[in-house]
């Protein structure tokens, strides 16, 4: 453990709110500034499920990320995109923490077109917490829902909700403190805008029922058709981002890292593989 | 020009018109009110019936733009006044208009502003006669009926003795029992105690309405307030409230007669006002300009804002109208000494002494019946007005007598206050347009002297660029309780100030709109104990890349006076309260069925070196209006969190059709609501709405007998209109 201090305060926040934060995830997203509302990509599941809608061909991918180099802050993922029917079927899986403490989301989602400048999901995860040996694990379903909208061709605007319906893991604690605990209840709306085939920008805002808004903007630079160089930065609290993609024929390679001034850089990686 | 006329066809016809099923369009009217409302800027408590009433009007029976003047064109409130003056000219210099799509080539009218309009406006070579048969009107006109009643679903402490019909009963936090409510010694206590609610804990309203073109309205509307009694106790006569009116408008030389309830608006608001005000500080930086337009059938639902009595406008000589009113009626009023043994309902009685107005209009515990029309308000008043069509001066005086004494708890700040039984206001107030000037304002004095007035130019400096410029100067101890003006707050008194607005249109997918405003009062004010002055300024970006989208960005930045909120031994010093705001709004057409509307605001709140107040609320909605179907869809999910009421973020809301809200968004939690309309018959529509607030660590909503036990205040809406 490199950091063990670190450990203590960081638990103590996650008793605070009870887990069941919708930490993003995407190596991609990460390196804009975690935006990527208005996105269409694998790992849209992690962000906002109207994007899946996007997916054209059968994706699978997997994530790995190490919060401040740190191996007990993991963050392990793998989501899989689907075509069926009229729409997309998303599958998502993911772990943060290590034996003490850890966290699970498991998803399903189904993202649908509505003519060429509207997409639209639902997403049902279940939410797992379990802490410590003694006090067990607990779990939840969360409802999500996303949609993206086309407001010219170059300019879209998406929104996400994060558990509307305010599940919680159930009440604890003795007869005379009870504390309700349920994953927070988080909103996100964002715009993208495309100047060309090269440049895209994204500016976004975020709710947490449990925290001060947060704003994020990205960049993604596309300077030959193989390379994607990304940077973005997010506040609450603030950090850099910076990113690289390389897209080949049927891979995916996303490279990301998130530097916080005060607990230094997060590295983040995920491979995408298209089965066309 | 053959290019002209075709993007003239595809903009001009190709409007919204296709949403409409019955008559009415139906996104159409609800667009115009929310602009309309944006207008009014941050007041939870507007009425806007009399508007949407008047839109309708102007829907069935446009406004003919060749047979019409600057004050009819105005009141649709779509119109600058930059854009009304030019069409004036244009039709003054080539004579009357060929068609609609002429309105292009007019200076200032973009296609936006030809969109807006369109629907309430035609073009007529000669004008229409109204000498209908009375047969004839009889079979032309349309009759309205609207039943609404409205349910909270958690109990109000004021109905903790009623068991609420969705389970959520009301019980004291501190776990104690509900007092014996089958006991009556115990009821009778509380009742008279004030401690709950005499009536059911639902609304009830009815209205019935008739209308030939824009030259007859008859209606008569009821309502029962939450909480009041529904035909027994206090509440022997039914309904809590009830306003009926008959009104005629354009009858040769009879322009207007109200004989019922009407309201009454001249001027720019200064001498005498009744109701509600357009044209203030608004994004609309050009719509500062308040238009008087006279009389005007009451049917809203604001139990004491308005006349009761008869009115008449007649065209006494060419380019003359004379206006003549009179009402006598009961207001709500604290009552601080009866005289006794006197019978104090809608008599002057000259003994009677109150403190204050009482304009919520809720007559729910005894305490509150007690004021009901416990002072006699009787007006008489005339105004005349001199009409050309680049200029137009009017003159307005109006005499009040209450049945009783005035005598407000006086304090340093309030001394100059109207006090006593009875006022006069007169004033004079005036319009002109000369090329590319529009002139206006008003003064007015009261019967003790103090003089107000404003006045105000506008001007088209170049196509693109329109600027406004208003001064004022309210007198400490002018006194008029009828009076919405221009300004900082709405009264016409202790207040100095100057106003420029800037309106750029670089091009027709851009609009800039800015204003800066800063005044100084005289005087003391409610909580400023000392002579102040204070500033105001907006900033807001439009785009519109196409039809049915537009987004802006907007700043607003205010500093006002204030006493100071430390601890202070005797003489508090003022602080400056400043206020910030940042919002973006987008409203995006998806598909021809499908809207979405987005917000994102933010707003700092800081009273001198108290700590900063910060809020922030986040909002996404979604119109479903398919073409074919007859149920319409509206949801909005909002999150929102603020530090303290002061850093509150008001927000509209869609309604019911002819219910207004922009509540304050305050506190942490949830905020959503769903409304389905359904028309299941050509003539039959329905509304169901939903609408909750959930927020998050609380265990109480609201104090006193509204209080909520729990953490979610909810309410279905229901309403059904039959047209016939």
């Amino acid at each position: 453990m490199r950091r063990p201090f670190l450990i203590i305060p960081l638990c103590a926040s996650c008793l605070v709110h009870a887990g069941g934060d919708p930490l993003p995830i995407g190596a991609r997203f990460a390196g804009m500034g975690n935006s990527g509302l208005t996105l269409t990509d694998v790992w849209s599941i992690r962000m906002n499920p109207a994007g899946l809608a996007g997916v054209k061909v059968p994706t699978a991918g997997m994530f790995y990320q190490q919060h401040w180099l740190s191996e007990d802050l993991a963050h392990q993922a793998v989501a899989v995109a689907v075509p069926l029917g009229r729409g997309v079927l998303g599958i998502g899986a993911d772990r943060f923490g290590y034996s003490l403490y850890n966290e699970t989301r498991t998803s399903l989602a189904y993202a649908m077109h509505f003519g060429e400048g509207l997409r639209a999901a639902v997403q049902m995860d279940h939410i797992g917490v379990a802490l410590g040996e003694n006090y067990g694990r607990s779990g939840t379903l969360v409802a999500e829902l996303g949609v993206q909208a086309r407001i010219t061709d170059a300019l879209w605007i998406g929104a996400h909700i994060f558990n509307p319906n305010r599940s919680g893991f159930g009440t604890t604690g003795d007869a005379a403190v009870t504390v309700d605990e349920r994953p927070p209840t988080v909103m996100r709306v964002g715009m993208a805008y495309t100047f060309s085939t090269k440049l895209l920008m994204t500016l976004e805002a975020e709710k947490d029922m449990d925290r001060q808004e947060r704003f994020r903007v990205g960049v993604e630079y596309n300077p030959s058709k193989v390379l994607f160089l990304r940077t973005g930065v997010s506040t609450g609290p603030a950090r850099s981002h910076f990113g690289a993609g390389f897209r080949l024929d049927r891979v995916d390679i996303d490279l990301a890292v998130a530097v916080r001034a005060q607990l230094g850089p997060t590295p983040m990686l995920n491979l995408n593989y298209r089965f066309k | 020009m053959k290019i002209f006329v075709a993007v003239s066809l595809s903009v001009l016809c190709l409007a919204p018109l296709l949403a409409q099923v019955d008559g009415v369009p139906k996104d159409l009217i609800e667009q115009r009110i929310e602009d309309a409302a944006e207008q009014l800027g941050d007041d939870a408590d507007v009425d806007l019936t009399n508007l949407f009433e008047f839109l309708t009007d102007r829907y069935l029976d446009p406004i003919d733009l060749n047979h019409t003047d600057a004050l009819e064109l105005n009141k649709l409130l779509l119109l600058t006044d930059v854009q009304i003056s030019s069409l004036v000219q244009h039709i003054r210099r080539n004579g009357k208009l060929l068609s609609i799509y002429e309105l292009q080539t007019i200076d200032g009218w973009d296609v936006r502003t030809i969109e807006l309009v369109r629907p309430f406006v035609t073009v007529r070579e000669n004008p229409l006669t109204t000498t209908a048969s009375l047969k004839n009107i009889l079979k032309r006109a349309d009759h309205e009926v609207t039943v609404r009643s409205f349910l909270n679903i958690e109990q109000r402490r004021g109905n903790m003795d009623r068991r609420s019909l969705f389970g959520k009963d009301y019980y004291f936090p501190s776990g104690a029992p509900l007092p014996d409510f089958d006991d009556p010694a115990v009821m009778d206590s509380l009742r008279q105690n004030n401690r709950v609610y005499m009536g059911s804990p639902y609304k009830f309203y009815t209205r019935y309405r008739f209308r030939y073109r824009q030259n007859i309205s008859a209606g008569i509307t009821a309502e029962k307030d939450e909480g009041e009694e529904f035909f027994r106790g206090t509440q022997k006569q039914g309904y809590d409230f009830y306003s009926a009116h008959f009104f005629l408008r354009e009858f040769g030389r009879l322009k207007a007669l109200a004989v019922g309830d009407y309201q009454a608006q001249f001027g720019q608001g200064l001498t005498f006002w009744n109701g509600l005000g357009f044209g203030g500080k608004s994004s609309f930086t050009m719509n500062v300009k308040r238009n008087g337009i006279g009389l005007m059938p009451y049917t809203s639902v604001n139990e004491n804002l308005f006349m009761r009595g008869v009115a008449a406008t007649y065209e006494v000589a060419k380019h003359l109208e004379l206006t003549g009113f009179y009402s006598n009626k009961g207001l709500d009023a604290n009552i601080s000494s009866v005289p006794a043994g006197a019978d104090t309902t809608d008599t002057i009685e000259p003994e009677l002494v109150f403190s204050s107005f009482q304009e919520d209009g809720f007559h729910r515990t005894q305490r509150e019946v007690d004021r009901k029309r416990s002072v006699g308000e009787r007006i008489i008043g005339g105004h005349l007005r001199y009409i050309r069509p680049s200029f137009s001066i009017g003159a307005t005086a109006a005499h009040v007598q209450f049945g009783g004494d005035l005598a407000r708890n006086l304090q340093p700040y309030n001394q100059f206050e109207f006090q006593g039984k009875e006022n006069t206001t007169m004033g004079v107030d005036w319009n002109a347009l000369y090329r590319n000037l529009t002139f206006f304002g008003e003064a007015a004095m009261s019967a003790n002297g103090g003089v107000s007035w404003n006045s105000g130019l506008l001007v088209a400096l170049d196509k693109r660029v329109s600027m406004s410029l208003l001064y004022r100067d309210y007198a400490r101890d002018f006194q008029n309780l009828y009076s919405v003006a221009f300004g900082e707050g709405i009264n016409p008194w202790n207040q100095r100030g100057f106003y420029t607005g800037l309106e750029i249109r670089p091009d027709r997918k851009w609009t800039i709109n800015a204003f800066y405003d800063q005044w100084q009062h005289q005087w003391l004010r409610f909580q400023v104990d000392a002579p102040s002055h204070g500033t105001d300024w907006m900033a807001q970006v439009n785009w519109r890349p196409q039809r049915g989208t537009e987004l802006y960005v907007r700043v607003r930045q205010r500093n006002r006076p204030r006493n100071t909120g430390d601890d202070v031994d005797r003489i508090r010093n003022i602080v400056e309260v400043d206020q910030t705001n940042y919002r973006f709004n987008a409203a995006y057409k998806v598909s021809p069925s499908v809207s979405l509307r987005t917000r994102v605001e933010t707003v700092d709140f800081q009273r001198g070196e108290m700590p900063l107040k910060h809020g922030f609320l986040i909002y996404q909605d979604i119109v479903h209006r398919p073409l074919s179907s007859p149920v319409e869809l509206t949801l909005r999910f909002a999150l929102f969190e603020t530090d303290s009421y002061d850093a509150r973020i008001y927000a509209y809301e869609n309604e019911l059709i002819g219910v207004f809200g922009i509540p304050p968004y305050y506190g942490r939690g949830i905020r959503w609501y769903g409304m389905v309309r359904a028309t299941p018959l050509r003539r039959v529509d329905l509304w169901v709405r939903y609408g909750a607030w959930i927020y998050q660590d609380q265990d109480r909503i609201s104090t006193g007998l509204q209080e909520i036990a729990g953490n979610v205040r909810s309410d279905i809406k229901v309403q059904m209109r039959w047209r016939f």
